[in-house]
């Protein structure tokens, strides 16, 4: 006796035993004689795609994608730095750094995850990402308002727009070099591939402020470095969305 | 439970299907017809049950494998095959049926009613279609029963094809049966009756 057999005899006897299982057997005999496909829908698919096969390359592995994009990040990060310069870094406490950028690189790990499970369809989900994601960047706002003091500005609106510029520059670079690797995916919710991509290159824009910008005025920090990352997050969603938009006028519903 | 007296066809052609995809990246012609072949009634019967209408299922069947088409590379080969084609067929049915509602705001309404549709299997009388038995069902839990019932797929690609956890899986399909056992049990007390009267 094979296995398969083993189990289907198992089965039925279950089945004699089960009230439960019975009735859902019921059900499975209500949809033993299944549709057909037309035979005419059949020959246009194939025809359609038999007539326009090419051979492509698998993506690479989501340890690769996930390698790809997280040095991308560190690349305009790096860039930020070396182009900015490093005054935030050194006013910086060694605690405040490291919880600061703790939770950026913990933000940007997860954003980067969150995007190459999007990009393969029907990909293991184990924890829910844009969950984790949400309360990461939730914690890092509150962390900014804990362990930051506030001071005096009076010319909060104009250095605040100075910084928020920047993150956005920056947002911008990071966004361009990850739409490189985002394209290949498959795009099944745009919107929400688009958001996370904006999140994403937001997060680098932030940590690129952090090192360069030295006010460490909590309210500074929350309003105009995190502003600059919700704006970058927003345009991605825009983005993707007038795109949707886009493709379905070219592509009329009728 | 599947159905004891024979193995599901989906289970059948699951492992062929890896091989057939990567046959299908690589522009093979045979390969492809033969996946075309295989995956199309699977795709076509869980577009049916979840539309309950022929024209909608073969529309949403032609503009699933236009997608598939387009990302087929996204497929790694090793990984399973059905997960990945459910997914971008779930895609297709929401895109299409926000499409479709599109449409229907623009419409004008018309006098003449439209014909209902012809079922497409004879029904035991006493016993509710298949259709109406999933009308009663929230759409959710509708796509799990359908992907768990219909295509035969396990609570794992069900959980990967819908991006949702196991355990959310388990408990949709778990509500279904407890509704679904509840509209049963009339049509299936009616039955042992008869039979039993029979003998």
């Amino acid at each position: 006796m094979t296995c398969d057999e083993f189990e289907r005899s198992r089965a039925r006897e279950h089945l004699k035993e089960c009230g439960h299982c019975r009735e859902l057997q019921t059900l499975r005999e209500l949809i033993a004689d299944e549709p057909e496909v037309p035979a005419k829908l059949q020959g246009r698919i194939t025809r359609e795609i038999v007539g326009s096969l090419r051979p492509v390359s698998p993506l690479p592995s989501n340890r690769a994608l996930l390698t790809l994009l997280l040095s991308l990040a560190a690349v305009a990060c790096a860039a930020g730095a070396w182009w900015q310069g490093h005054a935030g870094w050194l006013e910086l406490a060694g605690w405040q750094a490291a919880i600061v950028f703790c939770l950026l690189a913990a933000g940007m790990s997860l954003a980067a995850t969150l995007i190459v499970r999007q990009m393969v369809p029907g990909a293991r989900r184990s924890v829910p990402l844009a969950l984790a994601l949400s309360a990461t960047c939730a914690l890092l706002f509150t962390a900014v308002l804990l362990i930051f003091p506030y001071e005096q500005d009076s010319d909060f609106v104009l250095n605040g727009m100075h910084c928020w510029e920047i993150g956005l520059e920056y947002s911008t670079v990071a966004g361009a070099l990850f739409f490189f690797v985002v394209r290949r995916g498959a795009w099944l919710n745009p919107l929400a591939l688009g958001a996370s991509t904006g999140l994403f290159a937001g997060l680098v824009g932030f940590t690129v402020l952090e090192i360069f910008c030295p006010y460490l005025d909590r309210a500074h920090i929350d309003v105009w470095h995190a502003g600059s990352a919700l704006t970058a997050t927003l345009t991605g969603f825009a983005i993707a969305a007038l795109c949707s938009g886009m493709n379905r006028i070219l592509r009329p519903a009728s | 439970m599947i159905d004891a007296s024979s193995a599901s066809p989906v289970r059948a052609v699951d492992g062929e299907l890896d091989k057939l995809m990567a046959a299908y990246q690589k522009a093979d012609v045979d390969g492809t017809v033969a996946l075309i072949g295989a995956v199309s009634p699977l795709l076509y019967r869980f577009f049916f049950h979840q539309c309950g209408n022929a024209e909608d299922a073969a529309d949403l069947l032609q503009d699933t494998w236009l997608r598939v088409h387009k990302v087929r590379h996204t497929y790694r080969p090793g990984e399973p095959v059905l997960p990945w084609l459910y997914a971008i067929a779930r895609h297709t049915k929401v895109d299409g049926y926000r499409r479709k509602r599109r449409i229907l705001s623009r419409e004008k309404t018309m006098d003449s009613v439209p014909e209902a549709r012809v079922p497409f299997e004879p029904i035991p009388a006493s016993m509710p279609s298949f259709d109406a038995l999933m009308s009663e069902l929230p759409q959710s839990q509708r796509e799990v029963v359908t992907l768990l019932k219909v295509t035969g797929m396990s609570l794992e690609e069900v959980a990967r094809a819908t991006s949702s956890s196991i355990g959310s899986v388990k408990q949709k399909a778990h509500r279904a049966y407890e509704r679904l056992r509840r509209v049963l049990a009339p049509a299936v007390k009616d039955n042992r009756e008869t039979r039993s009267n029979d003998v």
